[in-house]
């Protein structure tokens, strides 16, 4: 039986209660006897029915109790009359209060629960005959049944709900007209809203505007073709403005009678996995790239049959069609230069075996179209048998044919360079020979003639006009003699063909030497010349005691020329801390301060008009700033017009003699 | 005007070594107007060939000759007896620098740079030989 077939019975019953007791009150006048036959009727037909009917006076006294429904209470027809309801109520409020509001003469129906019993209840007023109010009249009917299924129901709702909400996927129900009915939680995080009922009659239009078009199209495709959309992958815009992936399914979603109703989608944020992807393509969008921009070939050898494959790069490198060399075709080895194939297979098989760490190898291969180019390769092992053998090698290969004919044009030049050095240094050292020969030849005739010119002096035999012949021929001898012996000077330190010889020797003697030297040569001149050794200078120094003197003899000689009648020229050796320092001071007509960097070059004498009063070629102190140099030494020059000059020389106070080897 | 030439040597007999003619002459010459006996060779093996007739008291020899040079005749004249005591004067060349210091170590008595500087040579031989005690004797009764 229906819970509505059970309410109209209970409803006809209620009229039909309504009418016996119109009837009951008619035949009030009846006798007991009839009444109680009439109430025994009564009572039987009700302990059948599942109800309880009762009725309470105003002061909650139970007045009437019938129906087979009190046994719910453990109750039998008639039995709690004569006691209160309220006591009956007292540890249920909601009955207390559904009685209170009725006692109140109000007309009311609600499901009263008692414990796990739930009563569906109906008051209604009860008056006499005068209208008064003189009580309540009660039905209830037992909905416990239903009220329970009705939780189940809710429950299992609820499960439905956890479980949506469990899994990690977005799910959400639509109707015909794309609202929403419901989703899950993740939906609703997605969707920024609180609860998964705040989405209910709302549309894409509410929570993604920029996306409700398509997504609105899908839905009607699906609801109009009946089929689902699986897996399709679509973007979205979130309402915070994030861009995201989606991968959706859209199913047509049916009623039991097997209307589309609606569309049931589920979908996954695939945002990370798309980016991954991007980011991956992009990547490798770079690396071919940079391969291209470097031109790298790729290739993967197979080691144990011996077959290699290429990218269509490499072969395009080499002039060949995509596909042309990228087949497994062990012939194409015979492609590399019959030369450089066994070099190159030994490197292979040295890094196969591991005796070297890396694969590296240079060669030479031919292109399409028979020329040769040269590769550069490198390799690694990329994948190996269980037992460890090397089975593929991956590796790039470059084409540097530009840099190898650099570099072969490099090493002729180098070669060219070298050869052109070579004969460089035969020339000057040619050069140096022909110097000492001529050094030799130039000298040895007129040392020959001095000698001998001497000689004719020493013989007494000469009267005065051809003594001052020979005397003069000696000057002039010895000037040519003086000048060639500059000329080979100059030109040996140019050519680094003067060698400093460090030996023991005294600075002393060597400048005392010198002042004996030249003192006749002053006096002829009605010249003073003083040479003055300080004490502290060391008897003994290791130095080149020729150069030194060369030195003192150009600067003093110098000095003599340019110094006038009574002048006085002073040759000072003193010593400062490891060094040695020469000085020559004249009183003699001085250099101007403008000409005083030009002094040391070679061929330089201050006044150059053609009727020269100072004899020489100006190479006197050219020669000493370049002995000075030779020896790590230096010179200076301090002068005024008029009073005079000074030259400084300083040196090391001793060389070192592994300096000149 | 020149100094003559004074004739410190009075007496000496002095041997002359050199492959240059000229040199040789001049040298020779120079050392007689000084008063010396001079005898002269034209290289190593001249010399070794007249040093024992000759008999000099002072051997003055160029170093660098063809055939025989002055160090070879130097190890020549040590190995004899007879003539390992005759003090010998190396002439040097400056186009050789470092010959000074290895000829006073291989066992020369002394250098003089050449070329001669006439002016100059005899008394640089003097300066030289007042070490040598007979000669510096002959020396002393001349001046």
């Amino acid at each position: 039986m229906s819970f509505v077939q059970e309410l109209d019975q209970v409803e006809q019953l209620r009229k039909r209660i309504t009418d016996l007791e119109t009837q009951l009150q008619e035949k009030e006048q009846l006798s007991s006897q009839e009444r109680h036959s009439s109430e025994q009727k009564f009572r039987a037909m009700m302990d059948k029915l599942p109800v309880i009917l009762y009725g309470v006076d105003t002061n909650g006294i139970i007045t009437l109790s019938e129906g087979k429904g009190l046994a719910i209470y453990g109750l039998k027809s008639g039995e709690a009359i004569g006691s209160s309801a309220f006591d009956l109520y007292k540890n249920f409020s909601e009955a207390t209060a559904g009685l209170r509001r009725a006692l109140a003469g109000e007309s009311f129906q609600f499901i009263q629960k008692t414990g796990n019993v739930y009563m569906q209840t109906w008051y209604s007023p009860n008056y006499d005959e005068n209208g008064q109010l003189i009580g309540t009249l009660g039905l209830m009917i037992d909905v416990s049944d239903r009220i329970h299924t009705e939780d189940e129901l809710q429950e299992s709702r609820n499960l439905l709900q956890t479980v949506l909400d469990a899994i990690p996927v977005r799910v959400f129900w639509k109707d015909t007209e794309s609202k929403y009915v419901g989703c899950n939680q993740l939906f609703a995080q997605d969707a920024k809203i609180k609860s998964t009922n705040d989405l209910i009659g709302k549309s894409d239009y509410d929570f993604y505007p920029e996306d409700a078009d398509a997504f609105r199209a899908d839905d009607v495709s699906i609801i109009e073709s009946g089929t689902s959309r699986l897996n399709f992958e679509e973007k979205q815009m979130t309402p915070d403005g994030k861009q995201m992936w989606l991968r959706t399914s859209k199913i047509p979603l049916r009623n039991v009678a097997g209307e589309i109703i609606g569309v049931l989608g589920t979908f996954d944020d695939i945002t990370e996995r798309k980016q991954v992807e991007v980011e991956l393509r992009e990547s490798k969008e770079r690396l071919e790239l940079a391969m291209d921009i470097a031109q790298l070939g790729r290739w993967d050898a197979n080691l144990i049959n011996n077959t290699t494959l290429f990218d269509a790069r490499y072969e395009k490198m080499l002039g060949f069609l995509p596909g042309e060399l990228a087949g497994a075709n062990p012939t194409r080895v015979s492609n590399i230069h019959p030369d450089d194939m066994t070099p190159m297979f030994e490197k292979v098989m040295n890094y196969a075996t591991g005796k070297t760490a890396e694969y590296e190898a240079e060669f030479r291969t031919e292109t399409r179209d028979g020329n040769w180019r040269w590769i550069y390769a490198k390799a690694q092992i990329v994948e190996r048998l269980p037992d460890g053998t090397p089975l593929r090698l991956e590796g790039v290969n470059q084409d540097i044919t530009a840099r190898k004919n650099a570099d072969q044009e490099r090493d002729t030049l180098l070669t060219n360079e070298r050869e052109a050095r070579r004969e460089a240094q035969e020339a000057l050292r040619m050069k140096d020979l022909f110097l000492a020969t001529m050094s030799h030849e130039l000298r040895t005739p007129l040392n020959a003639m001095i000698g001998f010119q001497h000689l004719m002096l020493f013989s007494q035999q000469l009267d005065a006009d051809n003594s001052h012949m020979a005397v003069r021929s000696i000057a002039n001898s010895q000037r040519l003699l003086n000048l060639i012996n500059n000329i080979l000077d100059i030109s040996r330190i140019a050519t680094g063909g003067l060698k400093i010889v460090p030996v023991n020797m005294s600075p002393r003697s060597l400048a005392n030497g010198i002042g004996t030297d030249l003192s006749l040569q002053a006096k002829e001149k009605g010249l003073n010349l003083k040479v003055e050794v300080d004490d502290d200078v060391p008897d003994q120094i290791l130095h080149d005691e020729e150069r030194i003197g060369q030195i003192m003899l150009n600067l003093v000689g110098n000095a003599l020329k340019f110094t006038e009648l009574n002048g006085t020229i002073t040759l000072r050796v003193h010593s400062a801390i490891e060094r040695l320092v020469i000085e020559v001071q004249d009183t003699g007509i001085g250099i101007p301060a403008s000409q005083k960097h030009v002094i040391f070059d070679d061929f330089v004498q201050l006044d150059n008009s053609s009727t020269r009063k100072h004899q020489g070629a100006g190479l006197g102190l050219a020669i000493v700033k370049r002995l000075a140099l030779l020896m790590q030494g230096s010179i200076t020059v301090e002068s005024e017009i008029g009073q005079g000059s000074t030259f400084v020389v300083t040196l090391p106070l001793n060389l070192k003699p592994e300096m000149y080897q | 005007m020149l100094s003559p030439i004074p004739r410190a040597l009075q007496g000496w007999r002095v041997m002359v070594v050199d492959d240059e003619p000229d040199s040789l002459e001049i040298a020779s010459r120079l050392l007689r107007m000084a008063g010396a006996e001079v005898i002269t060779a034209n290289g190593g093996q001249e010399a070794l060939q007249k040093v024992r007739t000759a008999r000099p008291q002072l051997i003055i020899s160029d170093l660098s000759m063809p055939e025989m040079d002055g160090w070879a005749l130097l190890n020549e004249l040590k190995l004899e007896r007879d003539t390992l005591e005759i003090p010998v004067i190396a002439l040097t060349a400056h186009t050789m620098p470092g010959d000074r210091e290895r000829a006073i170590v291989a066992g020369f008595h002394n250098h003089i740079s050449k070329p001669l500087d006439p002016t100059r040579f005899i008394s640089q031989l003097m300066h030289i030989v007042v070490d040598i005690p007979e000669l510096k004797a002959q020396l002393t009764a001349v001046i």
